[in-house]
């Protein structure tokens, strides 16, 4: 289970004040949960997956992971549990290294890097077992260097080293924001498996209302740092992407009257 | 001309083939260009001559060097990653620095070793009857470095360390102190320069303060050179073009002399050779491209002048 309390965060501008990027924002992921989490640019999206993973130290709040309270925990430490994939196909693997090597390195996700020999026979096998449940004869292909694959193909690898551990969290960072169409909607699919089957807690940040609703048990939408909306269970079921719309326009609608109304005060 | 005459170069090659290495690991692997080279080179010679003259086996003052070269890395990993110092400004620090500790360390500019018993007078009297003994020992040595080399890059160590220098983004997300690669990468590198540098103060019988200057346009040339003549596909060969590079370096040196190229002018040569390999990418597009717009031009000259007749 995911618990996020009171977490705030503000980057430094370029005027005196700085910007806000998560206001008081509170969700508690149970374990297995696949969280989908919408919102328009700057809403804070990003800067809520990177305040998990560590990527910056949070200025009030906690994270907790499984009761235990990660807040503190550098980046690499939180990597241990936590499995990700980023907007950038290009960021989640090593180009210059081999498909191969990519995947033992993150099959020791987590453990002390030692001098024993990395690729081990044994070691091969299990990774072309899982090199193939992807469909992209990528199996075939141990020996090529990454940056010779398609950003699908590089994406679909990501996920699978994302996910080959079993990591207590997964976040996806937009991850199919930068494919085309077809390619996506295949990256899509494989993340739905994959979650599927390890029964992987969850949260995906897209811009995609459909996705955001079709997949997952549970929608969050965020506006200016706070979480605007949580829906789940029937009520989600019911939801249209034109709902999603009309809920969106009205949040946003209410806070630009809170501000009128402050100005004429 | 005889063997005997480039036996020298070939020596030479190898025993900087040593201090490449340290740089491929730097440059290529971590894509970081560490200029403590400079310093950590001589350093190891001023640590080596320096035990030797007080009275050390040979072999613990070689061994010294090397560590005294890690800390120096060390030093250089820690500007950067703790202090936030820009890679080339730490590397420039921890060198300028070192100018003084070398000097200390040696207690003035120079030390012959002359007299001194050193790896290499052991060597010769263990193995008298053997001809070209210090270039077997060079041989044997560099080639081990190398194979050490390539086996600790394809460890889970190694492996973490070349993804810092690839993607630290990835590797850091997988569970990697990318801080610590980055010290222990630094580290390796310079503890190989100054065993380097303690085996050529050996080698040629001193350790000079001086001896540092230009280490890393050498080593930057060896590597250059190297994956020039070995495309770089897999660890072995990239290592392996970083030795020959060195050796194919001395060999050019030695009939640039010969042909009567001022010993002085040495440095300008290399500077003037690494900035042709560092830039002959980028002048080969611009002139790719130059070509392709002449022709375009010509073509245009048919094909837009055509249309343009045709509307008036």
């Amino acid at each position: 289970m995911l618990e996020i309390r009171h977490l705030c965060k503000a980057f430094p501008a370029g005027g005196l004040t700085p910007k806000i990027a998560l206001q008081d924002v509170n969700l508690t992921v149970p374990t297995g949960s696949f969280v989908t989490i919408i919102g328009s640019n700057g809403a804070g999206k990003s800067t809520l997956l990177n305040a998990v993973a560590g990527v910056f130290p949070v200025d009030r709040g906690c994270v907790m992971l499984n009761g235990k309270d990660i807040t503190f925990l550098p980046e690499h430490r939180r990597a241990a549990f936590i499995g990700r994939v980023f907007q950038n196909p290009l960021q989640g693997t090593a180009a210059s290294m081999t498909v191969e090597e990519n995947l033992v390195m993150a099959w020791r996700r987590g453990e002390r890097r030692g001098l024993r020999r990395g690729i081990t026979a044994g070691l091969r096998r299990q990774i072309r077992d899982r090199l193939s449940q992807l469909g992209l004869g990528l199996e075939d292909r141990l020996h090529t260097a990454v940056g010779f694959l398609s950003g699908g193909q590089r994406q679909a690898l990501t996920l699978l080293m994302a996910t080959m551990t079993r990591p207590d969290l997964l976040l996806l960072d937009e991850h199919v924001a930068a494919l085309d169409p077809n390619t996506a909607q295949q990256i899509l699919y494989l993340t739905e498996k994959m979650v599927a089957e390890e029964g992987l807690t969850t949260l995906m940040v897209t811009h995609n209302m459909e996705h955001a609703l079709r997949m997952g048990d549970t929608t969050i939408m965020m506006h200016e740092g706070e979480i605007v909306l949580n829906v789940k269970g029937t009520k989600r079921a019911a939801m249209t992407v034109h709902d999603l719309l009309n809920q969106f326009k009205r949040i946003r609608g209410e806070q630009l009257l809170d501000d009128r109304m402050l100005l004429a005060d | 001309m005889t063997f005997q005459i480039i036996s020298g170069s070939l020596e030479q090659g190898l025993v900087y083939g040593i201090m490449a290495l340290g740089v491929y690991l730097t440059f290529r692997v971590l894509n970081f260009a560490d200029l403590t080279v400079d310093g950590s080179f001589p350093l190891g010679g001023a640590v080596a001559a320096a035990l030797i003259v007080s009275g050390a086996p040979p072999l613990l003052a070689t061994l010294a060097a090397l560590l005294a070269g890690m800390l120096a890395g060390a030093v250089t990993g820690l500007l950067y990653t703790k202090l936030r110092i820009a890679g080339l400004l730490a590397g420039i620090l921890t060198m300028t620095g070192l100018y003084s500790v070398n000097l200390r360390i040696m207690g003035r500019a120079n030390i012959p070793l002359l007299r001194q018993e050193t790896l290499f007078t052991q060597l010769h009297d263990t193995f008298a009857n053997i001809t070209y003994l210090d270039l077997l020992f060079f041989l044997l040595l560099a080639l081990l470095i190398k194979l050490l080399l390539d086996a600790f890059l394809s460890t889970d160590f190694g492996m973490a360390m070349r993804a810092t220098g690839d993607n630290p983004d990835m590797i850091r997300s997988l569970g990697v102190d990318t801080q610590a690669m980055v010290i222990a990468g630094l580290c390796l590198s310079n503890g190989l320069v100054a065993l380097s540098g303690a085996l050529v103060a050996q080698y040629q019988g001193f350790a000079d303060a001086g001896m540092g200057i230009g280490t890393i346009v050498v080593g930057l040339a060896s590597v250059i050179i190297g994956t020039g003549i070995i495309r770089p596909y897999t660890i072995f060969r990239a290592t392996l073009g970083a030795l020959l590079g060195a050796v194919i370096y001395r060999l050019a040196i030695f009939f640039a002399l010969r042909m009567g190229l001022a010993p002085t002018d040495l440095r300008i040569m290399t500077a003037v050779l690494v900035i042709g390999a560092l830039s002959a990418p980028t002048i080969k597009t611009i002139w790719a491209e130059r070509v392709r717009m002449r022709r375009q031009a010509e073509e245009n000259a048919v094909l837009c002048r055509k249309g343009v007749g045709d509307n008036a």
